[in-house]
């Protein structure tokens, strides 16, 4: 299915739930030319947060992804305080929910490295070019390495 | 500030041997500003991945080999191990990837408004959804 960005990012907007557009598709926000299709989230990991994450997922019927069907699985606080990345699928596409981004830190870290930008309309927090380096530089697979040659040219583009 | 599990993560980092292990007796005094029992708290319970049942373990950093010995999980061992080595390989190979980038796709994408870069992506993804499918 082809995801639907704008459904994922206008929930959690509407239930003002505090998190990062990180990942390929902050890549793609700040230039990049590639196909993803899963969109990661770093999210702030406090209870009240937590509270409006779970709210805001529930009419996307999120589970597992990649988990046998029939695998009890229920996103509300009490899941998401027992773990901390969670890679799902939903009605409107794969999402995945990351309490840290290696190389950078938790929600804090990640927020103190973002840029607001203006995506479907509404104000995102989006991670800036020096957030992606740092996480692609930490992370360092070989795809990492081909991302950072793309942000190099991105920034030679933008001067 | 930074939590203290990401901050006892990066130590652990810091400290630990190549393979990953390293003694928990040697961490609390890289941590000056923690508490040296919150410190061991987080490596043998909180972080601990085969902590005992009764522990409350929430991040799967770390695994406990022996008594007092502990090994950083692999997807969390180069959490700041990588970020401080130097980088100098990684120059290397993307001097070599450096040419795969077509800049002319890239300028594309940065005449377009964020909202258009990803409609231009979502539309790129159901182009190959349907190659898949035919």
């Amino acid at each position: 299915m082809t995801p639907d960005y704008e459904s994922i990012l206008t929930t959690l907007d509407d239930h003002k739930v505090d998190f990062v557009i990180v990942g390929a598709i902050a890549l793609v926000l700040q230039g990049s030319a590639r196909v993803t299709r899963d969109l990661d989230i770093c999210y702030a990991r406090e209870q009240a947060n937590l509270e409006r994450l779970a709210r805001a997922l529930k009419p996307l019927a999120p589970t597992l992804r990649g988990a046998p069907p029939d695998l009890p699985f229920t996103l509300d606080v009490a899941t998401l305080k027992a773990g901390l990345n969670f890679t799902l699928q939903s009605t409107a596409g794969d999402l995945d929910l990351l309490g840290e981004i290696t190389g950078i830190g938790g929600y804090a870290a990640v927020q103190r490295l973002s840029i607001a930008m203006p995506v479907y309309g509404r104000d995102q927090r989006v991670l800036s070019l020096d957030g992606l380096e740092r996480a692609k530089r930490a992370a360092g697979r070989l795809k990492d390495l081909a991302d950072l040659a793309e942000i190099r040219e991105i920034r030679r583009l933008s001067r | 500030m930074e939590p203290i599990h990401t901050q006892v993560l990066a130590a652990a980092n810091r400290l630990a041997a190549a393979d990953g292990t390293f003694a928990i007796a040697g961490l609390p005094a890289m941590l000056p500003q923690l508490n040296a029992a919150t410190v061991r708290t987080h490596v043998a319970s909180r972080c601990c991945v085969n902590a005992p049942s009764h522990h409350q373990s929430r991040y799967r950093y770390f695994r406990a080999l022996r008594r007092g010995v502990y090994r950083i999980e692999p997807a969390f061992r180069h959490a700041t191990r990588r970020g401080r080595q130097p980088i100098a390989s990684q120059e290397r190979i993307l001097a070599q990837v450096d040419a795969g980038v077509d800049a002319t796709l890239v300028a594309a994408s940065l005449a377009m408004t964020p909202t258009e870069r990803l409609e231009t992506m979502r539309r790129a993804a159901r182009s190959l959804d349907g190659l898949h499918r035919s």
